[in-house]
């Protein structure tokens, strides 16, 4: 076993770091409060080489690891939390399904854009009635000629994308569950009104009224769902990569306060109270992060890495949250400002316990794993029961 | 045309420095390291030139110990061919660095030697100047601009009334001020390629040179805290203060 980074991982992450002092650290805040998505530091990261780390040179992307995607989002994370995002979208989602699956001409007209920085990419799959039961999804997607007619509704999109890699159901079951690119702007495409999230990012529902989808912008045919869900897991590191930073992130902003901030006649990080509260958060995000560590890098392994993805994203997404609030609590009246980001951050943070698979729907996988059996969590069907019966 | 460049490892201008508790120097154990940003700006440059056509063969160099083989990737990964370590554990002066360089130079035969203009440690501001003075080669320190027109360079320095613009003989030593480029930033693929690219390791005495300091550092210390101003009501009273208590005016 060997904990330590090596030396080029430790070269990206000084190359990253330099990256977002020197070009994001001055707007960290306005960014974070701001309405507009920050499309322009998309195309910094892209000239960066920040986009599609872990995707193959011949695909326009940096032939990296996951750990060194991990390391990135963590670095510019502790720097300016909200263009995190950016990393994440451009490393850690769609990109990776894309591509995974897509055609070379699909990887032109889709990927490419999304790597230099000047298309932003969206997944559209949660729907008003499929949430944590994703495989209850009833995007239709019916035969037109060569192409399909796709019909439905989805929720909580980031309505500022250009494209959408959207699921669609073309028959019935989990096998009938498959993927279709779209464009802002197709006909009979209509994006919703724009709402907040708590974190103040936007979403909108999306409704597709017999949208066509030319057979070249078919992602995956029926059946695709089950090898696009392993796209999750790497959706999970970044998610849970996220969480840790930004607990970090007001780990150390607290931590600087502390020693600072004089209350009773004394700098705060003399008060054993506060002491303890700071051991028990740097546990907290040590821990987390191993864990982090140790399923991206297994996962660059090959290994199987759901059950360890699993354990990440639940152990991250909490400590973050809690690593956030205590950071908050320890500032103070500050903390609760919007001058620094930490409430940002808590807000963040919540979201992810909720995000990308929710802490719930983690323990319930892996109580699966623990006992090597499938718990559904649906109801007995009507018909067993009046075979019972 | 082959150009050497230097790259001093020094202390990241993000950390907060200490001073160690018996006043020798600062404390560098555990202390996060990086490529001073002034060498950093003298290999963007030779890049830059290498990618215009105008440089063939980009070499790097560093002197001090074992770790500056990163600071050499680094330059690597930038975009130099290879790198030359001159190893060794005792604190370099600049005059010991300069007459190291000129051992290299005369063994490499660049046609340029791009210079930060002093690192960030202790900000000397000699090495460069004293490299073309062994030399005897033409010199433009502090440059902001450089073209290369055949056997010759014009160069804009920034100097204390403004700018001067020069054309130098090559071969000459040029450092580099703040404003001559904006370093790039070094891409992952860039990273592993360096892994691959020769480094190659001296010893000062294997060139005949001996570092030992010349100079002594009798005690380092903290600059004095400030302490807290105070706001005065109006002009009167500020020419008053400046007159009368500290007694500049």
């Amino acid at each position: 076993m060997d904990f330590t980074l090596s030396e080029e991982q430790k070269a990206f992450q000084d190359t990253v770091r330099a990256f977002a002092r020197r070009e994001l650290e001055a707007d960290a805040l306005k960014r974070a409060h701001s309405e507009e998505y920050p499309r322009e530091v998309a195309r910094k990261m892209a000239g960066a080489g920040l986009l599609g780390i872990t995707i193959p040179e011949a695909d326009g992307g940096q032939g990296g690891t996951l750990m060194d995607a991990v390391l990135a989002i963590e670095q510019v994370a502790l720097v300016c939390p909200r263009s995190a995002d950016l990393i994440q979208e451009g490393n850690f989602g769609a990109v990776r399904v894309l591509a995974r699956f897509a055609s070379d001409d699909q990887k032109k007209r889709y990927l490419a854009p999304i790597l230099s920085g000047e298309e932003i990419i969206a997944v559209a799959m949660t729907e008003p009635d499929a949430g944590s039961a994703t495989t209850d999804l009833a995007t239709a997607a019916v035969p037109d000629g060569a192409g399909l007619r796709v019909s439905g509704t989805k929720v909580f999109p980031n309505p500022h994308a250009d494209q959408y890699l959207v699921y669609v159901r073309y028959g019935p079951g989990v096998d009938g569950i498959g993927s279709v690119m779209i464009r802002r702007g197709a006909p009979g495409f209509e994006i919703g009104k724009t709402s907040h999230f708590m974190s103040g990012a936007h979403w909108a529902p999306l409704y597709f009224d017999n949208v066509y989808v030319p057979p070249e912008d078919v992602l995956l045919g029926p059946g695709g769902f089950k090898k696009q869900i392993a796209g999750f897991n790497a959706e999970r590191v970044g998610n849970a990569a996220r969480s840790v930073a930004f607990g970090r992130y007001c780990f150390n902003m607290a931590r600087d306060y502390a020693l600072t901030r004089k209350q009773f006649g004394r700098p705060l990080c003399e008060f054993q109270g506060l002491q303890w509260k700071f051991a028990e958060m740097k546990v907290k995000l040590e821990a987390a992060q191993l864990l982090l560590y140790r399923a991206a890098t297994n996962a660059d392994r090959g290994f199987p890495a759901a059950d360890e993805t699993t354990v990440a994203k639940l152990m991250c997404n909490q400590a973050g949250f809690e690593v956030a609030n205590e950071a908050l609590q320890a500032m103070g009246g500050l903390g609760y400002t919007q001058e620094t980001l930490v409430e940002y951050c808590l807000r963040r943070t919540r979201g992810w316990m909720i995000a990308g698979g929710s802490i719930e729907m983690m323990k319930n996988r892996l109580a699966e794993i623990i006992f090597e059996r499938r718990f559904s969590q649906r109801p007995p069907r009507i018909k067993n029961l009046e075979q019972t019966g | 045309m082959k150009v050497l460049v230097t790259v001093k490892r020094v202390i990241d201008p993000y950390v907060k420095v200490r001073v160690k508790s018996d006043g020798s120097g600062v404390e560098t154990a555990n202390v996060k390291m990086t490529m001073n940003p002034f060498c950093e700006i003298g290999v963007e440059q030779a890049v830059r030139m290498k990618e215009a056509g105008v440089v063939s063969e980009i070499v790097a160099v560093s002197v001090g110990v074992q770790q500056c083989q990163e600071t050499l990737r680094t330059a690597m990964a930038m975009g130099a061919d290879r790198g030359i370590l001159v190893e060794t554990g005792v604190e370099v002066q600049p005059l010991a660095v300069a007459k190291v360089l000129q051992k290299i130079v005369e063994k490499e035969q660049p046609k340029l030697v791009i210079m930060g203009k002093q690192a960030i440690d202790d900000d000397a501001n000699q090495s460069g100047q004293m490299l073309a003075a062994l030399l005897n080669w033409p010199q433009s320190a502090f440059t902001s601009s450089i073209t290369v027109n055949g056997d010759a360079a014009d160069v804009t320095r920034e100097i204390d009334g403004g700018l001067e613009k020069l054309t130098i003989r090559l071969p000459a030593v040029v450092t580099t001020d703040l404003r001559l480029n904006e370093p790039r930033y070094v891409t992952l693929p860039n990273i592993m390629k360096a892994k691959k690219k020769p480094l190659e390791v001296v010893k000062p005495d294997a060139l005949g040179v001996d570092v030992t300091p010349r100079l002594k550092t009798l005690k380092v210390e903290e600059p004095p805290k400030r302490s807290a101003g105070v706001k005065v009501a109006d002009v009167k009273e500020l020419v008053a203060k400046l007159k009368n208590e500290a007694r500049v005016i």
